[in-house]
């Protein structure tokens, strides 16, 4: 496929432009703690970004295995933030409705935000089992652990500045 | 010593303790803390576009000239993150667009070390020195990182001085700052809890009595889901995972209904018994 | 006052496009002109010779050759004219050639009347030109040399065979630098201290050097060829003249072991020690940090020699040149937390391993991991480390490391066929004549290469293991190894920023001294008698910090070997009743040749002329004996006398890069309109905002700067200084009602013409959408409408 340039200017914009000296290293793959599971590696991941291969780099499971620990941040010897390249490319899967169980938690976790101003985890972790019934069975499990633990509270608190923050996800959300 | 206190969303459920816990040991210390006026959350780790994630922590920021104290390294992170992204004059100004209150500038503490300062210098608080107590320090990802914030990204130590200074032992805990897999555990359910209980058998092996903890989820994924993990991977872990603020309370001779052990899910009582008994013995 | 003019032809490369015989009746016309003739070819000896006739009959004082550039012929005409008995600095140039009829052959009509002007302002100019004399100066013949590893010996050695004196002194006990204490080295593995012993020692026997180990310079005043250099010899408690270098007399019985520094800490040593037995002077030195006072040395040296008593002694020296070889020093590997130096054992870095492979270190040569003492059985040696890693700062490669392990590497695989060794590299940099070859002979002895910068290294139990993605096959892997070598980069000796400061040499972003030119004058610094060689000014291999040593010995020799320097007169020079004492000019001088000392002072022999201080005096005390205030105003005036076309530009061209762009746009042939009537001066930053205001107030639409580009200013940053004060200067346009747009700053290489050519033409566009210079007054008045007078006419310009 051609190299869509378009794509790659984008992930410049949102991440850096010192992704552009990327010496393919592979010192980020190796910091990785989920590095094992990835395909591509995050390393490749920078490259088919350089070579503006935009669905190799939007549809795959590497994006969705970033823990943001920015390890690979902080000790790339570019100065490159690997982190910042993940987190354009969900912006960009997003924008390109890619849909699967990751978008789907991303969605309901800002969605909370623009409506309450803060988390509710359980809630977050009830509406996704309703959305992706797979994960039903550790939500389950947490529950019963912290249930009899006073932690589980249904109600969700709404904070009084819910329009700024709906307006700071709208306005700042695009770019 | 006043501070802003930015509790963060989890401490309202799951971190809970680590709420309870913060608030009695900064007052056993004299530190007011003042919470933050209608704080939202920070953005954590699923926010992916930068500048809203900069946005939902800068309207924290603005609306207080205090320094802002958190105990969840995530938020912490996030504000410190932030507050770095805003000193270029552009993000700032697109920011300040949408903010009711300006953002203009902010000091980002950690509870780590506005207790550890305190501690140092009135060592004499530390009522129930916890002797011979086998710490494995545990600092999990976001404290030190990005760069340029209370210690090293790579190796840190201020754990280990907080950990000596309440008289415990830290141990030489080889995973101290990898990550715990906590921000894609629900959607990556199998890769998180790999690591989690990669860091959990470490600790065992190293000798730990009680692994310490300065991030909520960190605490989550090694304490709430040990249980899980150990029928999953098939063996037995039994170690308490207290915050840090928990570990202080103790020190300090806080009752355990008031550092919220209860909550803990792999119950940290055999810990505390264990130094009262050495105290007594001591004594 | 009577002034020739001389109008060439240059065959018909001049007089083909303009009209010559129209040129010379226009300049007999202009005032205090007593000849004017057009000639055939006025460089060649009929044309010299008639000159030379005119001076004597008209009794000329001054002449004018409107000819080609001056960068060509200007020392030919300024010869010709002191043979008929003028001052050679009474010649002014129009360059009606290279920046008239090569650029404009198809507009004759409207280059002739650019001659005019061209022919005007030089006409202008020479009128208030006045005879300069070139002063020369006595230098003293001695050279400083500071730093005492292989740059600087070989300098030293070269300077005192040539018959110079040379000091050199080193801040170590011994001479040898780094060199010294490498084992064998690339790419011939012959042994470094064997080659580098001998001549080790013939610095200490040669009648023409002074060694000074073991001292400090502490203050440098002075500039070429006079330096006044105060230092100090630290007291190294033993009397060199006495000690007769046995050493184990006196360390056989000191009580006191501490690391030794030259083993970088795997060895120890003695509180009284011989860094090494090869060292230069053979002396022993009492550290005193280390040393508990039992002076039992003092009852065992058979000589005499330990002296407690010893104090520092201070010693003065003046000197004509100053060579700094300060070298580098090894980056410290434990800023890589990631790698576990200095908490893991088995963690060292090359220097460490060169001392391990060293027959005389502290190992005996046996590659050991420190954790056992056993040999070690498979190595990892880990390139980059603290180089071309922007998590340090250090963004540079330090060219040598590569070669350096491919070394250490070799010599472990012959001496321990059976040893794995693998070494993790992003790039292999080989280069240089027998290195890539050195690189084949590595791996065809099985040597082990895995592309991989290795993110971290992880102890568990006693064994190291390392974590690397192999990014030929994208596997993350994780590898036990007995001994992790990190392959340190080279920074900077940290000792040397003192020095830096006190002689004003400015480092690049690397924090390594700079040299003035990066290609063209690569062992000079800014600074004039100053000279940089070795790792000073960046990371070397050996051969070329020794050809820097020599080159550098060479220049020095160039300045020195007469005994007397020849100034050019194109100084600054202050008027003392007009200055301030501001200090402005000190600050702006790219050559630290200004001291304030009540008034200002201009050092000659430093000043190289640019022009600066006197565009920032904001007193105008401060004027070039070249390229005057007057001259510059004279030929801007000139310039605008007849505003003969629109749009009218006036263009100051900086001599190194700009008006030669704009010479080679003629020799290149590149035609470009005529509107610009250029102005030569020596830098950018000569440029004062007046000359502009003035420019602009008698009617031209437009003032081009041209400098160098950024970053290639041939006095350091005197295009940076002059950008500064251009975008200072929009802003006074701006509040006066102009638009800001009238004045334009260009960079240019003496290379592009083109770009010149293109420049011109994009500012040409600019003005002409503008109008002519007013037309926003005007616009301003129309729209304040209401009958207020918003252009206050006294704020024009």
């Amino acid at each position: 496929m051609a190299a869509d340039e378009e794509f790659k200017q984008e992930v410049l914009r949102l991440a850096g432009p010192e992704v552009l000296t990327c010496i393919q290293c592979g010192t980020c793959s190796a910091s990785c703690p989920t590095a094992h599971l990835m395909k591509p590696s995050i390393r490749r991941l920078v490259k088919h970004c350089l070579e503006g291969k935009k669905e190799e780099a939007l549809r795959n499971e590497t994006i969705w295995l970033c823990t943001s620990c920015q390890l690979c941040t902080v000790r790339c010897p570019r100065g490159i933030r690997p982190k910042a390249v993940v987190t354009a490319l969900k912006e960009l899967a997003e924008r390109e409705k890619i849909k699967g169980k990751d978008q789907a938690y991303e969605e309901l976790f800002q969605r909370q935000i623009k409506d309450y101003g803060r988390i509710a985890e359980i809630l977050l972790s009830g509406e996704f089992m309703f959305v992706f019934p797979q994960g039903a069975l550790q939500s389950m499990e947490l529950g019963l652990e912290m249930a009899p633990k006073g932690k589980i509270k249904l109600a969700v608190e709404k904070i009084r500045g819910r329009d700024e923050v709906r307006r700071i996800m709208e306005e700042l959300g695009k770019g | 010593m006043k501070l802003a206190y930015y509790p963060g969303c989890v401490s309202r459920s799951t971190g809970k303790e680590m709420d309870v816990s913060t608030r009695i040991v900064c007052a056993a210390l004299g530190i007011a803390l003042q919470e933050l006026e209608d704080w939202n959350c920070c953005g954590a780790t699923h926010v992916p576009s930068e500048l809203v994630s900069v946005g939902l922590a800068a309207r924290n920021l603005a609306q207080t000239d205090l320094p802002i104290m958190t105990s969840c390294s995530i938020c912490y992170s996030n504000l410190r993150s932030a507050a770095l992204t805003m000193e270029d004059p552009q993000v700032r100004a697109k920011v300040n667009a949408v903010l009711t209150k300006k953002y203009s500038g902010a000091q980002i503490r950690h509870a780590l070390d506005v207790i550890l300062e305190v501690l140092e210098k009135n060592d004499e608080l530390i009522t129930v020195p916890l002797k011979d107590l086998k710490v494995a320090p545990y600092y999990g990802c976001l404290l030190t990182r990005p760069r340029g914030g209370i210690d090293q990204p790579e190796f840190p130590t201020i754990l280990e001085k907080l950990i000596k200074t309440l008289a415990a032992e830290p141990l030489d805990f080889r995973l101290k700052t990898f990550c715990c897999g906590g921000p894609i555990f629900m959607p990556q359910e199998q890769a998180a809890e790999d690591i989690a209980f990669l860091i959990l058998k470490e600790a065992k092996k190293a000798g730990a009595e009680v692994i310490v903890t300065v991030c909520p989820l960190c605490h989550l994924m090694l304490d709430a889901k040990q249980k899980a993990l150990e029928q999953r991977y098939g063996e037995k872990i039994g170690i308490p995972v207290l915050y840090v603020t928990q570990l202080v309370g103790i020190a300090l001779g806080l009752n355990p209904d008031e550092l919220g052990l209860e909550m803990n899910a792999v119950s940290p009582m055999p810990v505390v018994e264990k130094v009262y008994e050495k105290m007594a013995e001591e004594a | 006052m009577p002034l020739g003019v001389y109008v060439c032809h240059c065959g018909l490369n001049i007089a083909g496009v303009l009209n010559v015989e129209e040129l010379k009746s226009f300049a007999l016309k202009l005032p205090g002109v007593a000849v004017a003739r057009d000639l055939p070819f006025s460089c060649s000896d009929i044309g010299q010779e008639q000159i030379q006739k005119d001076i004597a009959e008209y009794k000329l004082d001054r002449i004018v050759v409107a000819a080609c550039s001056p960068r060509l012929h200007e020392p030919t005409f300024r010869r010709a004219i002191a043979k008929a008995g003028l001052n050679p600095y009474m010649l002014e140039m129009a360059n009606i050639r290279e920046q008239c009829s090569w650029v404009h052959m198809d507009q004759p009509a409207m280059a002739t009347q650019k001659a005019k002007d061209l022919i005007r302002m030089a006409v202008a100019k020479a009128a208030l030109l006045q005879p300069l004399e070139q002063e020369s100066i006595p230098v003293s013949k001695d050279v400083l040399v500071i730093g005492g590893g292989v740059a600087g010996i070989a300098a030293a050695l070269d300077l005192a065979d040539a018959g110079l004196h040379v000091f050199l002194v080193e801040r170590r006990p011994t001479i040898g630098g780094h060199m010294a204490l490498l084992t064998d080295v690339f790419p011939t593995n012959d042994c470094s201290i064997c080659v580098l012993g001998p001549k080790m020692s013939e610095v200490f026997n040669h009648p023409d050097i002074t060694l000074i180990t073991y001292a400090e310079i502490l203050n440098i005043e002075g500039s070429v060829g006079n330096f006044q250099v105060t230092g100090h010899r630290r007291a190294r408690f033993v009397d060199e003249k006495l000690c007769k270098g046995c050493i184990n007399e006196c360390a056989s019985v000191c009580p006191v072991e501490v690391p030794n520094e030259y083993d970088f800490g795997i060895g120890k040593r003695k509180a009284i020690y011989i860094p090494y037995p090869q060292a230069v002077p053979l002396v022993a030195c009492v550290d005193p940090k280390a040393c508990i006072g039992c002076a039992r040395c003092v009852e065992a040296c058979p000589a005499e020699a330990v002296k407690f008593e010893q104090q520092p002694q201070e010693f003065k020296l003046n000197v004509g040149a100053i060579i700094v070889a300060t070298g580098w020093q090894p980056f410290d590997a434990t800023r890589k937390e990631e790698y576990g130096f200095g908490r893991y054992r088995d963690v060292i870095t090359t220097l460490q391993m060169e001392r391990m492979l060293n027959a005389s270190g502290p190992t005996k040569g046996d590659v050991v991991r420190p954790s056992t003492g056993e040999i070690a059985k498979s190595i990892a040696i880990l390139q980059c480390v603290g180089s071309r890693d922007a998590t340090v700062g250090n963004i540079y490669c330090s060219r040598i490391c590569c070669m350096a392990s491919l070394k250490n590497a070799q010599l472990v695989k012959e001496k321990y066929p059976e040893t794995d060794v693998t070494i993790y590299y992003i790039d292999i940099r080989a280069c240089g004549e027998g290195y890539e070859e050195f690189y084949v002979r590595a791996q065809k002895l099985g040597i082990n290469f895995v592309r991989a910068r290795v993110s971290r290294i992880d102890r568990v139990d006693k064994d190291i293991y390392l974590i690397f993605e192999d990014t030929q096959t994208g596997e993350v892997k994780r590898v036990k190894h007995d001994l992790a070598v990190l392959s340190v980069g080279l920074e900077p000796d940290q000792n040397a920023e003192v020095l830096g400061n006190l002689l004003g040499l400015s480092r690049r972003p690397d924090r390594f001294f700079e040299i003035a030119h990066p290609k063209m004058r690569p062992v000079e610094a800014h600074i004039d008698g100053v000279f940089i060689a070795g790792c000073a000014s960046g990371p070397k291999e050996i051969p070329i910090s020794i050809a820097q040593g020599s080159a550098a010995a060479a220049k020095a020799i160039k300045l020195l070997h007469k005994g007397e320097l020849e100034l050019e007169p194109t100084s600054a020079y202050v008027d003392q009743d007009l200055c301030a004492e501001c200090k402005i000019c000190v600050e702006v001088c790219p050559k630290k040749a200004i001291s304030v000392k009540s008034p200002a002072y201009v050092d000659e022999a430093a000043c190289k002329g640019c022009g600066s201080c006197a565009a920032a005096c904001p007193k105008d005390a401060i004027n070039m004996r070249l390229f005057s205030d007057e001259q510059i105003l004279a030929q801007v005036r000139a310039a605008t006398e007849e505003t003969s076309e629109f749009p009218l530009i006036v263009a100051f061209l900086c001599n190194w890069c700009s008006y030669g762009a704009a010479d080679l746009a003629g020799t290149s042939r590149i035609q470009y309109p005529t509107n610009a009537r250029n102005i030569r001066v020596m830098c950018s930053a000569r440029v004062d905002p007046s000359f502009v205001l003035e420019a602009l107030r008698r009617g031209a639409d437009g003032v081009l700067i041209a400098g160098c580009r950024l970053g290639e200013c041939h006095y350091r940053n005197g295009n940076y200084q002059a950008l500064q004060r251009v975008n200072v200067l929009k802003g006074v346009l701006e509040k006066i009602g102009l638009d800001p747009g009238r004045v334009k700053i260009v960079w240019c290489a003496a290379s592009e013409g083109e770009i010149f050519a293109r420049d011109l033409k994009e500012f040409i566009a600019e003005l002409k959408a503008m109008g002519p210079i007013g037309t926003e007054l005007e616009k301003t008045k129309v729209e304040a409408g209401d009958g207020k007078e918003k252009t206050a006419e006294g704020a024009g310009p």
